[in-house]
Protein backbone atom coordinates (compact mmCIF):
# COMPACT_ATOMS: atom_id res chain seq x y z
CA UNK A 1 0.00 0.00 0.00
CA UNK A 2 0.79 3.42 -0.80
CA UNK A 3 -0.15 6.63 1.05
CA UNK A 4 -0.19 10.11 -0.44
CA UNK A 5 -2.27 13.57 -0.91
CA UNK A 6 -5.33 13.77 -2.25
CA UNK A 7 -6.40 18.48 -3.04
CA UNK A 8 -9.52 19.85 -4.16
CA UNK A 9 -11.10 23.15 -4.58
CA UNK A 10 -13.26 25.18 -6.87
CA UNK A 11 -16.45 27.30 -7.09
CA UNK A 12 -19.92 25.90 -7.73
CA UNK A 13 -22.84 28.41 -9.20
CA UNK A 14 -26.88 27.80 -9.64
CA UNK A 15 -29.56 29.38 -10.82
CA UNK A 16 -33.02 28.64 -10.44
CA UNK A 17 -36.37 29.77 -11.70
CA UNK A 18 -39.24 28.03 -9.89
CA UNK A 19 -42.71 29.66 -11.26
CA UNK A 20 -43.89 29.94 -14.17
CA UNK A 21 -45.02 27.72 -16.64
CA UNK A 22 -41.21 27.38 -17.82
CA UNK A 23 -39.36 26.73 -14.88
CA UNK A 24 -35.70 25.00 -14.27
CA UNK A 25 -32.16 25.67 -14.02
CA UNK A 26 -28.80 26.35 -14.46
CA UNK A 27 -25.35 25.16 -12.93
CA UNK A 28 -21.75 25.60 -13.28
CA UNK A 29 -18.66 24.40 -11.32
CA UNK A 30 -14.98 24.68 -12.11
CA UNK A 31 -13.12 22.47 -10.00
CA UNK A 32 -9.78 21.32 -9.74
CA UNK A 33 -8.78 17.77 -7.97
CA UNK A 34 -5.18 16.31 -7.84
CA UNK A 35 -3.38 13.54 -6.19
CA UNK A 36 0.10 13.22 -5.08
CA UNK A 37 2.61 10.12 -3.95
CA UNK A 38 5.59 9.84 -3.84
CA UNK A 39 6.18 6.53 -5.52
CA UNK A 40 3.49 7.48 -8.41
CA UNK A 41 4.71 10.10 -12.19
CA UNK A 42 8.05 10.63 -10.43
CA UNK A 43 6.78 12.38 -6.70
CA UNK A 44 4.86 15.05 -9.20
CA UNK A 45 1.04 15.85 -8.44
CA UNK A 46 -1.32 14.73 -11.16
CA UNK A 47 -4.92 15.45 -12.07
CA UNK A 48 -7.49 13.07 -10.39
CA UNK A 49 -9.36 10.70 -13.24
CA UNK A 50 -12.65 12.01 -12.36
CA UNK A 51 -11.41 15.75 -12.34
CA UNK A 52 -13.80 17.67 -13.79
CA UNK A 53 -12.79 21.15 -14.48
CA UNK A 54 -16.19 22.50 -16.29
CA UNK A 55 -19.31 21.16 -15.36
CA UNK A 56 -22.55 22.59 -16.56
CA UNK A 57 -25.86 21.64 -16.24
CA UNK A 58 -29.46 23.15 -17.45
CA UNK A 59 -32.99 21.76 -16.64
CA UNK A 60 -35.57 23.41 -18.36
CA UNK A 61 -39.40 21.97 -18.04
CA UNK A 62 -42.50 23.98 -19.68
CA UNK A 63 -45.89 23.29 -18.84
CA UNK A 64 -47.39 22.85 -22.31
CA UNK A 65 -51.12 22.17 -21.89
CA UNK A 66 -52.98 20.70 -18.41
CA UNK A 67 -52.37 17.28 -19.96
CA UNK A 68 -48.90 17.80 -21.68
CA UNK A 69 -45.50 18.62 -20.44
CA UNK A 70 -42.04 18.52 -22.05
CA UNK A 71 -38.69 19.36 -20.73
CA UNK A 72 -34.60 19.74 -22.13
CA UNK A 73 -31.83 18.42 -19.73
CA UNK A 74 -28.14 19.72 -21.37
CA UNK A 75 -24.78 18.41 -19.51
CA UNK A 76 -21.32 19.36 -20.01
CA UNK A 77 -18.12 18.25 -18.27
CA UNK A 78 -14.38 18.13 -19.37
CA UNK A 79 -13.58 15.20 -20.16
CA UNK A 80 -11.75 12.45 -17.79
CA UNK A 81 -7.96 12.55 -17.49
CA UNK A 82 -5.94 9.26 -18.67
CA UNK A 83 -2.86 7.82 -18.68
CA UNK A 84 -1.67 6.60 -22.59
CA UNK A 85 1.78 5.66 -23.50
CA UNK A 86 3.75 8.18 -25.01
CA UNK A 87 6.07 5.63 -27.15
CA UNK A 88 7.15 2.34 -27.42
CA UNK A 89 10.37 0.19 -27.42
CA UNK A 90 11.67 -3.34 -28.24
CA UNK A 91 13.09 -5.59 -25.91
CA UNK A 92 14.17 -8.82 -25.09
CA UNK A 93 16.42 -9.27 -27.80
CA UNK A 94 17.30 -11.90 -29.41
CA UNK A 95 18.30 -14.04 -32.84
CA UNK A 96 16.58 -17.10 -34.86
CA UNK A 97 20.50 -18.72 -35.84
CA UNK A 98 18.71 -20.61 -38.56
CA UNK A 99 17.06 -17.71 -40.15
CA UNK A 100 18.97 -14.68 -38.87
CA UNK A 101 15.39 -12.94 -38.17
CA UNK A 102 15.74 -10.61 -34.50
CA UNK A 103 13.24 -11.42 -32.19
CA UNK A 104 11.53 -8.95 -29.63
CA UNK A 105 8.71 -7.58 -28.20
CA UNK A 106 7.47 -4.11 -28.41
CA UNK A 107 6.47 -2.63 -24.87
CA UNK A 108 4.65 0.60 -24.52
CA UNK A 109 6.19 2.96 -22.28
CA UNK A 110 3.10 5.47 -20.43
CA UNK A 111 3.77 9.17 -19.99
CA UNK A 112 2.68 11.60 -17.12
CA UNK A 113 0.01 10.23 -14.72
CA UNK A 114 -3.53 11.25 -16.24
CA UNK A 115 -1.81 14.27 -18.32
CA UNK A 116 -4.47 13.40 -21.31
CA UNK A 117 -7.70 14.59 -21.36
CA UNK A 118 -10.23 12.46 -23.12
CA UNK A 119 -12.86 14.82 -25.40
CA UNK A 120 -15.55 16.25 -23.26
CA UNK A 121 -18.68 14.96 -21.82
CA UNK A 122 -21.91 16.54 -23.45
CA UNK A 123 -25.37 15.30 -24.27
CA UNK A 124 -29.05 16.78 -24.40
CA UNK A 125 -32.23 15.07 -23.67
CA UNK A 126 -35.92 15.87 -24.55
CA UNK A 127 -38.72 14.46 -22.99
CA UNK A 128 -42.77 14.81 -23.31
CA UNK A 129 -45.16 13.55 -20.43
CA UNK A 130 -48.62 13.20 -20.82
CA UNK A 131 -50.95 12.72 -17.84
CA UNK A 132 -53.44 9.98 -18.92
CA UNK A 133 -55.98 9.08 -15.85
CA UNK A 134 -55.41 11.21 -12.75
CA UNK A 135 -57.87 10.37 -9.76
CA UNK A 136 -57.89 9.63 -6.38
CA UNK A 137 -57.67 5.42 -6.80
CA UNK A 138 -55.75 5.39 -10.09
CA UNK A 139 -53.05 7.81 -11.51
CA UNK A 140 -51.74 6.90 -15.18
CA UNK A 141 -49.13 8.98 -17.55
CA UNK A 142 -46.83 8.68 -20.75
CA UNK A 143 -43.69 9.58 -20.91
CA UNK A 144 -41.99 9.59 -24.16
CA UNK A 145 -38.17 10.62 -24.17
CA UNK A 146 -34.95 10.66 -26.50
CA UNK A 147 -31.68 10.10 -24.55
CA UNK A 148 -28.91 12.28 -26.39
CA UNK A 149 -30.98 13.61 -29.02
CA UNK A 150 -27.89 14.44 -30.97
CA UNK A 151 -26.40 11.30 -30.72
CA UNK A 152 -22.99 12.25 -29.27
CA UNK A 153 -20.15 9.88 -28.82
CA UNK A 154 -18.95 10.70 -25.10
CA UNK A 155 -15.96 8.69 -24.93
CA UNK A 156 -15.55 5.88 -22.08
CA UNK A 157 -12.16 4.91 -22.61
CA UNK A 158 -9.59 4.74 -25.49
CA UNK A 159 -7.25 1.70 -26.67
CA UNK A 160 -4.35 0.82 -28.80
CA UNK A 161 -4.32 -1.89 -31.43
CA UNK A 162 -1.24 -2.53 -33.71
CA UNK A 163 -2.01 -2.64 -37.13
CA UNK A 164 0.21 -5.24 -39.16
CA UNK A 165 -1.07 -4.08 -42.61
CA UNK A 166 0.09 -0.30 -42.38
CA UNK A 167 2.59 -1.12 -39.83
CA UNK A 168 1.50 1.54 -37.68
CA UNK A 169 -0.69 1.78 -34.52
CA UNK A 170 -4.64 3.07 -34.27
CA UNK A 171 -6.18 4.45 -31.54
CA UNK A 172 -9.95 3.62 -30.97
CA UNK A 173 -12.63 5.33 -28.65
CA UNK A 174 -15.40 3.29 -26.73
CA UNK A 175 -18.40 5.05 -25.87
CA UNK A 176 -21.62 4.00 -24.29
CA UNK A 177 -25.18 4.54 -24.92
CA UNK A 178 -26.07 6.38 -28.03
CA UNK A 179 -29.54 7.93 -29.12
CA UNK A 180 -32.02 6.21 -27.00
CA UNK A 181 -35.42 6.99 -27.61
CA UNK A 182 -38.31 5.33 -25.01
CA UNK A 183 -41.40 4.69 -23.78
CA UNK A 184 -42.60 4.60 -20.67
CA UNK A 185 -46.23 4.08 -18.93
CA UNK A 186 -46.09 4.85 -15.16
CA UNK A 187 -49.27 4.38 -13.48
CA UNK A 188 -49.74 4.55 -9.31
CA UNK A 189 -52.74 3.19 -6.99
CA UNK B 1 -49.73 -8.57 -41.51
CA UNK B 2 -46.90 -8.92 -43.82
CA UNK B 3 -46.01 -5.43 -43.95
CA UNK B 4 -46.30 -5.08 -40.18
CA UNK B 5 -43.34 -7.73 -40.11
CA UNK B 6 -41.65 -5.86 -42.81
CA UNK B 7 -41.89 -2.78 -40.50
CA UNK B 8 -40.83 -4.63 -37.39
CA UNK B 9 -37.95 -5.84 -38.96
CA UNK B 10 -36.66 -2.73 -40.40
CA UNK B 11 -37.54 -1.09 -37.42
CA UNK B 12 -35.04 -3.90 -35.32
CA UNK B 13 -32.89 -3.50 -37.94
CA UNK B 14 -31.95 0.11 -37.32
CA UNK B 15 -32.27 -0.09 -33.60
CA UNK B 16 -29.52 -2.77 -33.46
CA UNK B 17 -27.33 -0.94 -35.63
CA UNK B 18 -27.99 2.41 -33.52
CA UNK B 19 -27.27 0.61 -30.08
CA UNK B 20 -24.33 -1.42 -31.52
CA UNK B 21 -22.45 1.05 -32.46
CA UNK B 22 -20.04 1.58 -29.54
CA UNK B 23 -16.41 1.31 -31.19
CA UNK B 24 -14.85 3.94 -33.45
CA UNK B 25 -11.70 5.00 -34.91
CA UNK B 26 -10.55 8.28 -33.84
CA UNK B 27 -7.21 10.36 -34.32
CA UNK B 28 -5.48 11.49 -31.36
CA UNK B 29 -2.61 13.82 -31.20
CA UNK B 30 0.40 12.89 -28.82
CA UNK B 31 2.43 15.40 -27.41
CA UNK B 32 6.01 14.71 -28.81
CA UNK B 33 7.65 12.70 -26.44
CA UNK B 34 11.70 12.54 -25.20
CA UNK B 35 13.42 10.21 -26.90
CA UNK B 36 15.31 7.72 -24.24
CA UNK B 37 17.59 5.32 -24.06
CA UNK B 38 16.57 1.47 -23.54
CA UNK B 39 19.61 -0.74 -22.38
CA UNK B 40 19.26 -4.59 -22.36
CA UNK B 41 21.97 -5.61 -20.55
CA UNK B 42 22.57 -9.63 -19.49
CA UNK B 43 26.22 -11.56 -18.30
CA UNK B 44 26.00 -14.85 -17.08
CA UNK B 45 28.91 -17.63 -16.29
CA UNK B 46 27.79 -20.55 -18.35
CA UNK B 47 26.68 -19.07 -22.24
CA UNK B 48 28.73 -17.20 -23.53
CA UNK B 49 25.57 -16.03 -26.30
CA UNK B 50 24.13 -14.53 -23.58
CA UNK B 51 26.79 -12.40 -22.17
CA UNK B 52 25.72 -8.81 -24.76
CA UNK B 53 24.15 -5.36 -24.48
CA UNK B 54 21.72 -4.04 -26.59
CA UNK B 55 21.42 -0.23 -27.03
CA UNK B 56 18.27 1.36 -28.69
CA UNK B 57 15.97 4.08 -28.79
CA UNK B 58 12.63 4.69 -27.60
CA UNK B 59 9.97 5.24 -30.73
CA UNK B 60 7.24 7.55 -31.18
CA UNK B 61 4.37 6.01 -30.53
CA UNK B 62 2.58 6.16 -33.88
CA UNK B 63 5.48 5.63 -36.02
CA UNK B 64 5.17 3.16 -38.67
CA UNK B 65 9.07 1.79 -38.63
CA UNK B 66 9.33 -1.58 -36.50
CA UNK B 67 12.93 -1.36 -36.46
CA UNK B 68 14.54 -1.41 -33.61
CA UNK B 69 16.04 1.94 -33.44
CA UNK B 70 19.90 0.93 -32.28
CA UNK B 71 22.22 2.86 -31.26
CA UNK B 72 25.86 2.15 -32.77
CA UNK B 73 28.95 3.85 -31.79
CA UNK B 74 28.81 3.85 -28.22
CA UNK B 75 31.49 2.95 -25.56
CA UNK B 76 30.24 -0.14 -23.47
CA UNK B 77 32.57 -1.30 -20.38
CA UNK B 78 31.75 -4.36 -18.18
CA UNK B 79 33.60 -4.22 -14.97
CA UNK B 80 34.13 -7.06 -13.03
CA UNK B 81 34.58 -5.96 -8.92
CA UNK B 82 35.84 -7.51 -5.93
CA UNK B 83 33.42 -7.18 -2.52
CA UNK B 84 35.56 -5.91 0.30
CA UNK B 85 33.87 -5.49 3.75
CA UNK B 86 30.27 -3.96 2.44
CA UNK B 87 32.06 -1.95 -0.75
CA UNK B 88 32.41 -3.59 -3.92
CA UNK B 89 35.66 -2.44 -5.31
CA UNK B 90 35.66 -2.03 -9.47
CA UNK B 91 39.51 -2.38 -10.67
CA UNK B 92 40.28 -0.93 -13.92
CA UNK B 93 42.12 -3.39 -14.52
CA UNK B 94 38.98 -5.88 -14.70
CA UNK B 95 37.48 -3.36 -16.88
CA UNK B 96 36.64 -5.05 -20.58
CA UNK B 97 34.73 -3.32 -23.39
CA UNK B 98 32.23 -4.55 -25.49
CA UNK B 99 31.84 -3.79 -29.45
CA UNK B 100 29.14 -3.37 -31.62
CA UNK B 101 30.85 -6.01 -34.38
CA UNK B 102 28.26 -7.11 -36.12
CA UNK B 103 26.93 -3.37 -36.63
CA UNK B 104 26.14 -4.08 -40.15
CA UNK B 105 24.18 -6.57 -39.49
CA UNK B 106 22.90 -6.52 -36.46
CA UNK B 107 23.03 -2.70 -35.21
CA UNK B 108 22.88 -2.23 -31.24
CA UNK B 109 24.45 -5.30 -30.28
CA UNK B 110 27.80 -4.88 -28.26
CA UNK B 111 29.78 -8.51 -27.35
CA UNK B 112 32.97 -9.26 -26.52
CA UNK B 113 33.57 -13.06 -26.96
CA UNK B 114 36.30 -13.10 -24.58
CA UNK B 115 33.95 -12.01 -21.64
CA UNK B 116 32.97 -14.63 -18.84
CA UNK B 117 31.28 -13.80 -16.15
CA UNK B 118 32.06 -14.96 -12.45
CA UNK B 119 29.93 -16.23 -9.81
CA UNK B 120 29.65 -14.65 -6.94
CA UNK B 121 31.35 -11.58 -8.37
CA UNK B 122 29.64 -8.03 -9.21
CA UNK B 123 29.79 -6.54 -12.38
CA UNK B 124 29.85 -2.28 -13.24
CA UNK B 125 28.61 -1.80 -16.53
CA UNK B 126 29.46 2.19 -18.09
CA UNK B 127 28.02 3.30 -21.01
CA UNK B 128 29.03 6.36 -22.83
CA UNK B 129 26.91 7.27 -26.04
CA UNK B 130 28.39 9.40 -29.10
CA UNK B 131 26.27 12.56 -27.68
CA UNK B 132 28.32 12.38 -24.48
CA UNK B 133 25.54 10.99 -22.40
CA UNK B 134 26.64 8.45 -19.71
CA UNK B 135 24.54 5.35 -18.29
CA UNK B 136 25.36 3.19 -15.61
CA UNK B 137 24.06 -0.03 -13.90
CA UNK B 138 25.36 -2.50 -11.42
CA UNK B 139 24.20 -6.46 -11.04
CA UNK B 140 26.17 -9.67 -9.69
CA UNK B 141 25.66 -13.53 -11.18
CA UNK B 142 24.10 -15.53 -8.24
CA UNK B 143 25.61 -18.81 -7.35
CA UNK B 144 23.42 -21.34 -9.58
CA UNK B 145 20.63 -23.56 -7.80
CA UNK B 146 21.47 -27.26 -8.39
CA UNK B 147 18.58 -29.33 -9.87
CA UNK B 148 17.54 -32.38 -7.68
CA UNK B 149 15.24 -34.18 -9.53
CA UNK B 150 13.41 -34.30 -12.91
CA UNK B 151 10.18 -35.80 -14.22
CA UNK B 152 8.15 -36.07 -17.11
CA UNK B 153 5.03 -37.65 -18.08
CA UNK B 154 3.35 -38.77 -21.71
CA UNK B 155 1.57 -41.19 -23.13
CA UNK B 156 4.30 -43.93 -24.84
CA UNK B 157 4.66 -43.67 -28.67
CA UNK B 158 1.66 -41.30 -28.74
CA UNK B 159 2.76 -38.25 -31.47
CA UNK B 160 0.71 -35.11 -30.75
CA UNK B 161 -0.24 -35.57 -27.57
CA UNK B 162 0.85 -33.68 -24.75
CA UNK B 163 3.79 -33.97 -22.64
CA UNK B 164 4.22 -32.74 -18.96
CA UNK B 165 7.63 -32.49 -17.23
CA UNK B 166 8.23 -30.83 -14.06
CA UNK B 167 11.67 -30.38 -11.78
CA UNK B 168 12.71 -29.04 -8.45
CA UNK B 169 15.46 -27.87 -6.58
CA UNK B 170 16.23 -26.66 -3.39
CA UNK B 171 15.48 -23.05 -2.31
CA UNK B 172 17.92 -21.66 0.46
CA UNK B 173 16.78 -19.00 3.59
CA UNK B 174 17.90 -16.64 1.95
CA UNK B 175 15.72 -14.38 -0.31
CA UNK B 176 16.10 -15.69 -3.90
CA UNK B 177 14.45 -14.71 -7.62
CA UNK B 178 14.52 -16.93 -10.04
CA UNK B 179 13.96 -16.53 -14.06
CA UNK B 180 13.28 -19.57 -15.78
CA UNK B 181 13.30 -19.87 -20.06
CA UNK B 182 12.39 -22.32 -22.08
CA UNK B 183 13.43 -23.23 -25.40
CA UNK B 184 12.15 -26.01 -27.63
CA UNK B 185 14.72 -27.58 -30.21
CA UNK B 186 17.83 -29.67 -30.59
CA UNK B 187 19.66 -26.68 -30.38
CA UNK B 188 21.24 -26.18 -26.63
CA UNK B 189 21.79 -22.46 -26.71
CA UNK B 190 19.64 -19.31 -26.59
CA UNK B 191 21.32 -16.56 -28.75
CA UNK B 192 20.11 -13.73 -27.03
CA UNK B 193 16.90 -14.47 -24.07
CA UNK B 194 14.17 -12.96 -26.68
CA UNK B 195 15.11 -16.66 -28.75
CA UNK B 196 13.32 -18.43 -25.84
CA UNK B 197 10.01 -19.92 -26.01
CA UNK B 198 8.42 -19.47 -22.71
CA UNK B 199 9.49 -16.69 -19.94
CA UNK B 200 8.72 -17.32 -16.09
CA UNK B 201 9.98 -14.82 -13.14
CA UNK B 202 9.14 -15.14 -9.69
CA UNK B 203 10.86 -14.87 -6.04
CA UNK B 204 10.51 -17.52 -3.59
CA UNK B 205 7.86 -14.58 -1.12
CA UNK B 206 5.40 -18.56 -1.11
CA UNK B 207 8.11 -20.96 -1.09
CA UNK B 208 11.03 -20.29 1.02
CA UNK B 209 14.16 -22.93 2.57
CA UNK B 210 12.74 -26.16 0.96
CA UNK B 211 12.18 -28.15 -1.94
CA UNK B 212 10.85 -26.08 -4.63
CA UNK B 213 9.12 -27.86 -7.81
CA UNK B 214 8.68 -26.29 -11.44
CA UNK B 215 5.85 -27.89 -12.95
CA UNK B 216 5.54 -27.23 -16.47
CA UNK B 217 1.51 -27.53 -16.50
CA UNK B 218 0.82 -25.64 -20.30
CA UNK B 219 2.59 -29.26 -21.96
CA UNK B 220 4.46 -29.54 -24.71
CA UNK B 221 3.96 -32.47 -27.30
CA UNK B 222 5.67 -35.85 -27.27
CA UNK B 223 8.72 -35.86 -29.25
CA UNK B 224 9.96 -32.61 -28.13
CA UNK B 225 13.38 -30.98 -26.98
CA UNK B 226 13.31 -28.63 -24.03
CA UNK B 227 16.08 -26.83 -23.66
CA UNK B 228 15.52 -25.79 -19.70
CA UNK B 229 17.56 -22.63 -18.55
CA UNK B 230 16.87 -21.49 -14.80
CA UNK B 231 18.76 -18.49 -13.45
CA UNK B 232 19.12 -17.20 -10.12
CA UNK B 233 19.08 -13.44 -10.69
CA UNK B 234 19.24 -10.50 -8.02
CA UNK B 235 16.14 -8.75 -6.27
CA UNK B 236 16.77 -5.46 -7.90
CA UNK B 237 17.26 -7.52 -11.39
CA UNK B 238 13.93 -9.61 -10.61
CA UNK B 239 11.62 -6.35 -9.94
CA UNK B 240 12.71 -5.32 -13.57
CA UNK B 241 11.68 -8.80 -15.15
CA UNK B 242 8.03 -8.89 -13.04
CA UNK B 243 7.77 -4.81 -13.78
CA UNK B 244 8.64 -6.11 -17.61
CA UNK B 245 6.51 -9.20 -17.55
CA UNK B 246 3.38 -6.82 -16.51
CA UNK B 247 4.28 -4.54 -19.12
CA UNK B 248 4.95 -6.89 -22.31
CA UNK B 249 1.61 -8.85 -21.76
CA UNK B 250 -0.36 -5.20 -21.73
CA UNK B 251 -2.41 -4.26 -24.59
CA UNK B 252 -5.28 -3.74 -26.21
CA UNK B 253 -8.63 -2.68 -24.53
CA UNK B 254 -7.49 -3.47 -20.87
CA UNK B 255 -4.37 -2.09 -20.98
CA UNK B 256 -3.25 -0.39 -17.42
CA UNK B 257 -0.41 2.26 -17.34
CA UNK B 258 2.41 0.05 -16.19
CA UNK B 259 5.72 0.97 -15.68
CA UNK B 260 9.40 -1.19 -15.42
CA UNK B 261 11.19 -1.19 -12.81
CA UNK B 262 14.57 0.20 -14.24
CA UNK B 263 18.20 -1.26 -12.46
CA UNK B 264 19.93 1.69 -15.08
CA UNK B 265 21.07 4.57 -14.21
CA UNK B 266 19.97 7.55 -16.83
CA UNK B 267 17.78 4.64 -19.08
CA UNK B 268 14.83 2.39 -19.13
CA UNK B 269 15.88 -1.11 -18.72
CA UNK B 270 18.34 -3.53 -17.12
CA UNK B 271 21.49 -4.72 -16.47
CA UNK B 272 21.00 -8.50 -15.01
CA UNK B 273 23.52 -11.12 -13.92
CA UNK B 274 22.48 -14.92 -14.77
CA UNK B 275 23.56 -17.85 -12.20
CA UNK B 276 22.62 -19.85 -14.83
CA UNK B 277 21.02 -23.95 -14.53
CA UNK B 278 20.63 -25.79 -17.73
CA UNK B 279 19.60 -28.97 -18.54
CA UNK B 280 17.12 -30.81 -21.22
CA UNK B 281 14.17 -33.23 -21.41
CA UNK B 282 13.52 -35.18 -24.69
CA UNK B 283 9.89 -36.15 -24.03
CA UNK B 284 9.33 -39.00 -25.35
Amino acid sequence: MIFGEGKSYGLELFLRKKTGRLNGWVGYTWSKTTRQFDELNNGKAYFYRYDRTHDISVLLSYEITKKWSGSFVFVYGTGNATTLPDSRYAYRYGIDPISGEPKFVFVDKYGAVNSFRLPAYHRADVSFTYIAKQSKKFESSWNFSVYNIYNRANPYFIYFLPDIESQTVKAFMVYLFPILPSVQWNFKF
Amino acid sequence: MNKIKKYNWTLLAIALSILTSCEKEIKIDLPASKIELVVEASINQLSPTLNYVVLSNTLDYFNPSLDLAAVSGAKVYITQGNVIGKDTLFEPNNRIRFYDIANAVYPGIYVNPLFTGVVDKAYLLEIELVDGRKVTGKTYIPKPVTIDSTHYWLKPNQKDTNAYFYFDWFDGPEQNNYRIVLKKGFLPLLTGWGYGDRFYTFDDAQINNQTRPFIMLNPFKYGDTVNVYLSQIGRQEYLFWDSFRNAANNGGPFATPVSVSSNVDGAIGSFTGYGITQTRFILR
